[in-house]
């Protein structure tokens, strides 16, 4: 044989190798994933009489990973073995304030009922141990999380919700806002409020106006979070004005009055635009 | 937190956001089923359709800002928006017939909703061309359907009945029957039955796009775990295949209910299942603290050192004697908690009953902090549970004292760790999500209480000014003629200017003696601020001092804090730092001097006057223990108040710091409090009021009820 001949009988046994040793691994998180499925069918979502009244909260990004039954969350566990820490870290979570949750981080959870959320863990705590086992790893005793965040103990915060619903506040005081301007200027209506001051607005202006009222409409409406969703927008609290100014200086005067007004001066001296 | 705001949740006619929206959105932006709904939809405004669509974003908005932020935990209505998603299991398990005529198969998740309405547009959109195709060759070739087509025709008879009845009119539709021969009437009557393409065997696929950037509005509703994706879409498809009555997944079909998890798994898996069973251990602790006000009352270990020094400085008597005193002491405090929660301590420890907590209602701080202070005063107390709703009339004011006085006998003589406030502050009429200044609203309630307790009896008349009013004398000296005009002035407070710029530059710390000193100090009225003197009928230099000619029992000192900023304009804090004498003794104008105690302090936390926390920390008047009232959390101090110091203390043993967060204090005069804590109030006088009597009997039923 050939020293060519010999390097590539070599080359061609490690990549046989390599291959075997892809194939063990991916058998091996199949089978993980194909239990996870099994439990989370039969387990986990049979539940209907659950009626448990305390709900355990548990991070939406995880879960959704969990369920997925396609992602092996294998960098969770190798976190947790490396800190010898619990797999899931409602810590990370928990607000400046130490108290609880914020609104928004509240609602990037899901809720699960007491068995569910137990069944939840033992099939993650299994999974973690299986992958440990099978890589011929020390299994450790980790704990499986920190701490539960429940509905009835350690949610609430109020400086969180103090701050938040300021925050909130001032949104939905803008998007009334421009409710009520969208439709005070209908061209096709008459004025609701007759009041004895009366301004001069440049048709050109109400039109943008409107224009950029109905951009914001449709973005409430069905805001494109994802590649094509049609769903419902998920709160007015996604809304950030600061991210609106599409609109050129054409589109919308900031002066309103430029159109109509002496361009010296700055004196109204025409009705008809 | 509670959850008693049900009355303002928004029912599910006005919360029909999703659905209605999904529905009439749609048609704008949905390809392939949408042309053919177009015609009708056309008549409609797009533009009027996202103005009805974002004022309800602003109703769903206001129900977080008014009802809860949290989108449906402390809601307690069953009408809740967002919990209708988690409806969707029991909608699935309904045993319903099995039909298609709700074409979302009963599920309420809007989103899950929207991917069937948009799956079932698709194949109706598919068979509709597919119908079309045939109804072009049918009539070309004239043929008589075999028995196989016939069969096929008639399974399809079962009709969608949701389908719009346009539809069917439209230039487009495949039931059109104009261009069809007589040799086709078998096959068009069966065409003629149908109102969709769609049959059951045409079954939807109910699935969330599988793209990593997807996310829908139901990611954003911690109840809704039907949106979730990967096998839950499985599972839903399994249960509407069983509603049905179709095929289902293999795998869901031969398990037994009764079947445990290692009857599924291999041994691999199954060996490190842990509690596996249907109630579960959950194993770690929750570490916050616990908002639920559920418990009942605990103890709090103190020194008894600590409560003998007190009273002997206080009570000034025997030691018999206030071993007796600590004897009765000892058992008011544990009568009132749970026998269960009742630890043994060594003798030189006192079993303490731990203070009442108050729930925050939003950032009602101020109201828990203010109403600690005053809970703690037992003169204040004893008025206000003797009074009673004598002229019988269920005026505003009477609603506000009654519940004032519910709450109060409920913190003293109650069962629970927590109460709320619900009530009282409604009664109030107080916004719970706005934060007020303490003082305004102390004051505002002296005067609505002092204007009510005028119908009642004569004792309860004087209550407040008995035991807050003082009297300032003005005395002003014209220096030109040297006579002394003289003006007295009733006050509630001491309200005391902070020092700002003008302390001396030496002084980081001031302490309350400096502040009063500084208040007290002759003040010259020169230049623009001259005095009108009646002698000399003119405009003159004067002197003017301000001295106590009458103290109240209980003095209340606030710290202007709180200025008007003229270059901002803007409310600021001064963070002044102030040490807090724990004696403070006050000379009044003849001479006589008092000694006041420092009882109370309420601290503002936070440098911004708009924002912040309100705590107080408190000291009991019977044992002078002290504790920090954080809302809820109740903790033990035993050093006293952050920044307090004896003054008989030499300087190097006084706190280094002062604080800048007091802001309200209380002082007690000490001849009061002897009086007061010898008649021992809580143990006996009070105990006859009926409001003690009711409040004292439920606390007996919680613990009976507890114990069973």
């Amino acid at each position: 044989m050939t020293l060519h001949g010999y390097v590539c009988y070599v080359f061609l046994i490690l990549t046989r190798l390599i291959e075997t040793r892809i194939q063990d691994q991916n058998k091996k998180i199949l089978h993980r994933l194909t239990c996870r499925r099994t439990g989370i069918l039969n387990f986990l979502l049979d539940d209907d009489k659950c009626v448990d009244s305390d709900l355990y909260w548990v991070n939406g990004l995880v879960f959704q990973n969990f369920m997925s039954c396609r992602d092996p969350m294998e960098d969770l566990f190798l976190r947790s073995t490396q800190s010898n820490g619990p797999i899931l870290c409602n810590s990370q979570n928990i607000c400046q304030h130490g108290k609880g949750l914020h609104p928004r981080e509240f609602r990037k959870g899901k809720f699960l009922s007491k068995t569910k959320f137990s069944i939840f863990c033992n099939l993650i705590h299994a999974e973690r141990n299986v992958s440990l086992s099978l890589d011929g790893k020390e299994v450790s005793n980790a704990p499986i999380y920190d701490f539960a965040v429940t509905s009835k103990e350690n949610i609430f915060c109020h400086e969180c919700v103090n701050e938040y619903r300021s925050d909130l506040s001032s949104k939905v005081d803008v998007a009334s806002l421009l409710v009520k301007v969208y439709v005070e200027l209908d061209p096709d209506s008459a004025p609701s409020i007759v009041d004895s001051t009366m301004y001069a607005v440049p048709k050109s202006f109400v039109t943008a106006l409107r224009k950029f009222a109905v951009k914001m409409f449709k973005f409430f409406s069905s805001l494109e979070l994802g590649s094509s969703t049609r769903c419902p927008f998920p709160g007015i609290d996604y809304f950030e004005i600061s991210e609106w100014s599409p609109l050129s200086k054409e589109d919308l005067d900031p002066l309103v009055t430029t159109m109509i007004s002496c361009k010296f001066h700055r004196v109204v001296d025409a009705m008809t635009n | 937190m509670t959850t008693t705001r049900s009355n303002k949740s928004l029912d599910s006619t006005s919360m029909e956001v999703s659905n209605t929206t999904e529905t009439t959105v749609k048609p704008v932006t949905a390809n392939g089923g949408s042309k053919k709904t177009g015609s009708k939809r056309k008549k409609d405004d797009p533009t009027g359709q996202f103005l009805q669509m974002m004022k309800k974003q602003i109703q769903l908005a206001r129900y977080e800002l008014e009802v809860d932020p949290y989108r449906g935990i402390f809601d307690t209505s069953e009408d809740c928006f967002y919990k209708r998603c988690s409806h969707v299991f029991t909608d699935l398990g309904s045993n319903a017939e099995n039909t298609i005529d709700d074409e979302n198969y009963g599920i309420s998740c809007p989103c899950v909703s929207s991917w069937i309405r948009d799956e079932r547009q698709k194949l109706e959109a598919i068979a509709q061309r597919k119908n079309k195709r045939r109804k072009n060759v049918i009539p070309r070739s004239l043929k008589v359907p075999t028995t196989k087509q016939r069969q096929s025709a008639s399974n399809r008879s079962t009709s969608d009945k949701n389908v719009n009845v346009e539809d069917i009119t439209d230039d487009s539709n495949p039931l059109d029957t104009t261009d069809i021969t007589s040799s086709d009437v078998e096959i068009i009557e069966v065409q003629q039955n149908r109102t969709s393409p769609l049959n059951n065997n045409d079954f939807i696929q109910v699935k969330r796009n599988p793209h990593v950037n997807y996310s829908c509005a139901c990611d954003a509703n911690p109840f809704c775990i039907a949106s979730i994706g990967g096998v839950m879409d499985d599972y839903l498809q399994n249960r509407i295949k069983k509603k049905l009555g179709l095929k289902q997944e293999e795998s869901l079909q031969n398990i037994p209910d009764n079947m445990s998890p290692k009857d599924v798994y291999d041994d691999k898996f199954a060996k490190h299942l842990i509690h596996f069973t249907s109630e579960p251990v959950i194993k770690s602790n929750i570490s916050c603290t616990s908002t639920s006000g559920r418990q009942l009352r605990t103890q709090s270990v103190v020194d008894v050192e600590t409560i003998v020094n007190h009273l002997k400085t206080v009570l000034q008597v025997t030691d018999a004697e206030v071993k007796q005193r600590l004897a009765n002491l000892e058992q008011w405090n544990k009568k009132r908690i749970y026998p269960g929660n009742i630890r043994k301590v060594s003798d030189t420890k006192f079993v303490f009953c731990r203070p009442v907590g108050i729930s925050n209602l939003g950032a009602t701080c101020y109201l828990n902090s203010q109403l600690q202070c005053l809970v703690a005063n037992l003169a204040f107390m004893q008025g206000v549970l003797r009074w009673t709703n004598e002229d019988g009339e269920h005026a505003q004011m009477n609603l506000v004292i009654s519940s004032l006085q519910s709450l109060l006998a409920h913190m003293v003589y109650g069962a629970q760790a927590v109460v709320s406030t619900v009530e009282f502050s409604s009664a109030l009429g107080l916004e719970n999500d706005e934060m007020q200044d303490p003082n305004e609203f102390a004051r505002l309630l002296f005067d609505r209480m002092h204007e009510s307790f005028q119908r009642s009896s004569p004792f309860l008349k004087h209550l407040l000014p008995s035991l807050f009013q003082g009297v300032f004398e003005y005395k002003t000296k014209c220096t030109k003629c040297q006579n002394v005009s003289t003006r007295q002035e009733n006050f509630m407070d001491l309200n005391l200017p902070m020092m700002g710029d003008d302390a001396p530059s030496s002084l980081k710390d001031f302490t309350l003696e400096q502040l009063l000193e500084s208040y007290l100090k002759i003040e010259i009225l020169d230049g623009e601020n001259k005095y009108h003197c009646c002698r000399c009928d003119e405009r003159t230099s004067a002197e003017r001092r301000v001295i106590f000619s009458k103290l109240p029992p209980v003095l209340n000192i606030q710290l202007a804090r709180y200025v008007f900023d003229l270059k901002t304009f803007r409310k600021k804090k001064l963070m002044d730092r102030i040490l807090l004498p724990r004696t403070l003794d006050i000379r009044k104008g003849d001479g006589e001097s008092h000694t006041y105690i420092l009882c109370a302090v309420q601290n503002h936390k936070g440098s911004s006057a708009y924002s912040g926390h309100y705590v107080a920390e408190v000291m009991d008047w019977m044992t002078g223990v002290w504790f920090e009232f954080d809302d809820e959390k109740v903790s033990k101090q035993d050093k006293g108040p952050i920044s307090s110091y004896h003054p008989s203390q030499e300087t190097c043993h006084r706190p280094k710091e002062g604080t800048s967060d007091a802001y309200n204090l209380f002082y007690v005069e000490l001849t009061f409090l002897r009086e007061t804590v010898k008649k021992d109030l809580i143990g006996t006088a009070l105990g006859t009021t009926s409001i003690v009597h009711q409040v004292s009997g439920e606390l007996e039923r919680s613990f009976n009820l507890e114990k069973e």
